[in-house]
């Protein structure tokens, strides 16, 4: 029993990094129909330049962990949502109307860019690089299950995210622009909608989300390497489409439960952490295959 | 593609075969075929010159040089298109060129294996990408699994001919077949899928299979990949032996360079004659408009299953020819990026142009092998040029121009101006 609960919160730490990760791709397709390959390495961008701020702040004697940790959040997710728009602003826009099949392999191309350049620019950066995380060892038991302070951590920052996300979607002017343009463009266009902004904020608070996860990624793990965008791009993206592309709540319970599956996999399949990612992968053609919209829209929803 | 005002393409291809048929005399055609014969050389050269040029730092300049002349020529208003009249009139001839070219390559550089031996890399290439060309240039469906196909080919023929001692002659339709095999079996649940959907299923499908070839060791070895495969032979004559060649010396890589040749002629000839047969049309009209298409009786499924299947076929030819050159097959050279290499290739030639996708597929290989000297720096300049191409010449280095295949370019050039001008939002063209 308690081996499920340690596996359960397992997952929820996880699932809220998936969550994060997914409500970027959800939203960069909500609003510019784009599947956005990119966004994976901006993840990875992120963990890089929160390895970065531990550093300085070493080097200039700042060890209080949670100043660090905040800093790192900080200049993160300030750095990608930057990268972000620029991204933005000088491959997409350009391509905007265009064939799917372009803006996709712009988006792989612009994900190749980044990794290349983290791996090439940043000193050792081929190699795995130890990430700080101050409390990663600091454990408490609760009846047979160890937990360890950055796990409630994580857990608690996800959640608290999502919840921002949330309020941003629903009860701010900006959400509700977002949601009139993934709805209908056109008609958000004509309702005096800058379709233009909200495509700029979209990608400004998607990278940021991912920016998040991916010092929460670093921390958890305690390691980054300059290649993980990449899978976890994918992870992410199948936690959309799990939730229904363009739907910011099914992204929310697609990073759950993606990584509640994937918990599962590996407990009761046999060699199931080989098989994993193959799971994952099928799960994500059969939804695109059987139920475009995703398990929480509705099926006659013309998608794709 | 409703606009009435819009020249009608039909028209190009009347007068394209009265060009043909004798609408010129007898001396203008020569002229033209000296013409196209100088450009030709005067290009074969350029590229000769690209390949012996040794510093990567060089090169760069030199290919900027290239594409900035490239540029300026193409400034001068028709040069391009008399150029292409003068290819399309003249096909035959321009074919029996570009052949004669190309055999003509390792007796340039017989003393350098290397260079021949990247050629062949390039015409194995070249074969798959025209492979993914029919099935995303001539029929418009999204494939980013092609390493599928690709494996499924060489680890075909690779385990046939090291398990079984199959020749080499048996294994490479096998593995062909079987790659078709493969691509059919994506192709089914794909029917239901269209765009984006499609490329991500078919992405998908290429990220499972690539962990497959690294866990189902009975079948692929996993990780330590198959060793020792051996070389083709004919009547005796096995392809790791030097040959000679009109009284050339060539070093063994040639065996490989001719063979990869010869298949890519067959592979131009079947795209050609597919291009234009009942089928070709069928997925030209599934292509630009599914819905219309299927009204006039066109069976999609069947059509899209062959559009799959044919093109799998070839990158399952490609990969059998690879194992066999290289002896040696590894999951590593399956991965995603295989696929979104050879999917560059498509792109960065200009989809559904036949000699568009061999240029792509020649360039993309050919200029990072040379680039060697900046190590990882070349996947940098990879992604930024791929990157700067889509951006900037979406519809890919040579668009074909008689029949607009896939995007329109006018129709995009204005759908930019609007996004640009007006803040607007230009609708998907799909």
């Amino acid at each position: 029993m308690d081996i499920w609960i340690q596996q359960l919160i397992n997952a929820l730490t996880i699932g809220g990094m998936y969550t994060l990760v997914a409500v970027g791709f959800t939203i960069f397709f909500g609003v510019l129909r784009l599947i956005n390959f990119a966004h994976g390495e901006v993840f990875m961008f992120a963990a890089f330049v929160a390895l970065a701020v531990s550093s300085i702040c070493v080097a200039v004697g700042i060890t209080n962990g949670p100043v660090v940790i905040i800093l790192m959040f900080l200049f993160a997710m300030g750095t990608c949502a930057a990268l972000g728009g620029l991204l933005e602003r000088i491959a997409f826009k350009p391509l905007r109307g265009m064939p799917p099949l372009l803006l996709l392999v712009t988006s792989l191309a612009v994900g190749i860019v980044i990794r290349e350049a983290v791996k090439e620019f940043y000193p050792e950066g081929a190699n795995p690089q130890a990430f700080f995380s101050p409390y990663a060892y600091n454990t408490f038991q609760i009846g047979g299950v160890t937990l360890s302070y950055t796990q409630i951590g994580l857990v608690a920052v996800s959640v608290i995210l999502v919840f921002c996300v949330y309020l941003l979607v629903t009860r701010t002017w900006m959400g509700r622009a977002m949601r009139a343009t993934s709805e209908d463009r056109d008609a958000a266009l004509m309702m005096g909608v800058d379709v233009d902004a909200v495509i700029r904020n979209a990608f400004f608070i998607g990278s940021a989300l991912g920016a998040a996860a991916g010092v929460m990624n670093g921390l958890f793990y305690q390691s980054v390497r300059f290649d993980m965008g990449w899978v976890m791009g994918i992870k992410g993206f199948t936690a959309a489409v799990i939730g229904g592309l363009g739907n910011v709540y099914g992204a929310i319970f697609g990073g759950y439960a993606l990584a509640l599956f994937e918990v599962l996999v590996v407990a009761l399949v046999p060699n199931g952490s080989q098989y994993k990612d193959v799971f994952v992968f099928m799960i994500l053609i059969a939804i695109l295959v059987f139920r475009p919209s995703g398990l929480l829209g509705t099926p006659q929803e013309k998608v794709g | 593609m409703g606009e009435g005002k819009q020249a009608v393409p039909e028209l190009d291809f009347f007068r394209s075969q009265l060009a043909r048929s004798g609408g010129r005399s007898l001396s203008e055609r020569i002229k033209d075929r000296g013409l196209l014969t100088v450009v030709f050389l005067a290009l074969f050269a350029l590229f000769l010159v690209g390949l012996a040029i040794e510093s990567a730092v060089l090169l760069v300049g030199y290919i900027a040089a290239v594409a900035f002349g490239a540029y300026v020529i193409g400034r001068f208003k028709g040069t391009g298109e008399r150029l292409q009249n003068m290819v399309q009139a003249d096909r035959g001839y321009t074919f029996l060129l570009v052949f004669l070219l190309a055999i003509s390559y390792p007796i340039i550089f017989s003393g350098d294996a290397y260079l021949i031996h990247i050629a062949t890399l390039a015409c194995i290439y070249v074969i798959m990408a025209l492979g993914l060309n029919i099935t995303l240039g001539f029929a418009g469906l999204l494939d980013v699994g092609f390493a599928v196909y690709f494996a499924a080919g060489a680890y075909t023929s690779a385990q046939l001919a090291v398990l079984f001692d199959v020749p080499f002659w048996i294994g490479l339709p096998l593995g062909g077949l079987v790659a078709a095999f493969f691509g059919f079996l994506i192709a089914w649940p794909a029917l239901r899928v269209q765009g984006h959907y499609l490329a991500m299923v078919t992405l998908g499908y290429g990220l499972i299979m690539n962990i497959l070839h690294r866990n189902l060791k009975f079948l692929t070895n996993g990780t330590d990949g198959v060793l020792n495969i051996p070389p083709p032979s004919i009547a005796g004559f096995d392809f790791l032996q030097p040959i000679s060649i009109f009284g050339f010396q060539l070093p063994f890589q040639a065996n490989f360079y001719y063979l990869s040749l010869a298949l890519i002629i067959v592979t131009i000839f079947v795209s050609y004659r597919l291009q234009n047969s009942n089928i070709g049309r069928c997925w030209e009209a599934m292509r630009e408009d599914d819905i219309a298409g299927k009204c006039f009786g066109i069976n999609l499924t069947r059509m899209k299953l062959m559009a799959f299947s044919t093109g799998a076929f070839f990158g399952g030819i490609g990969g059998a020819v690879f194992a066999h050159m290289i002896g040696f097959v590894h999951p590593d050279n399956f991965m995603l990026l295989t696929s979104i290499t050879i999917l560059a290739m498509v792109l960065i030639g200009g989809m559904g142009n036949i000699w568009g996708v061999v240029i792509g597929a020649v360039l993309l290989i050919l200029i990072p092998e040379r680039l060697r000297e900046f190590e990882n720096l070349r996947m940098l300049l990879f992604g930024a040029s791929m990157a700067l191409i889509m951006i900037y010449r979406p519809q890919g280095l040579f668009p074909s121009a008689r029949k607009r295949r896939g995007v329109d370019q006018k129709k995009m050039e204005q759908l930019i101006e609007n996004s640009g001008k007006s803040g607007a939002h230009a609708r998907p063209v799909a």
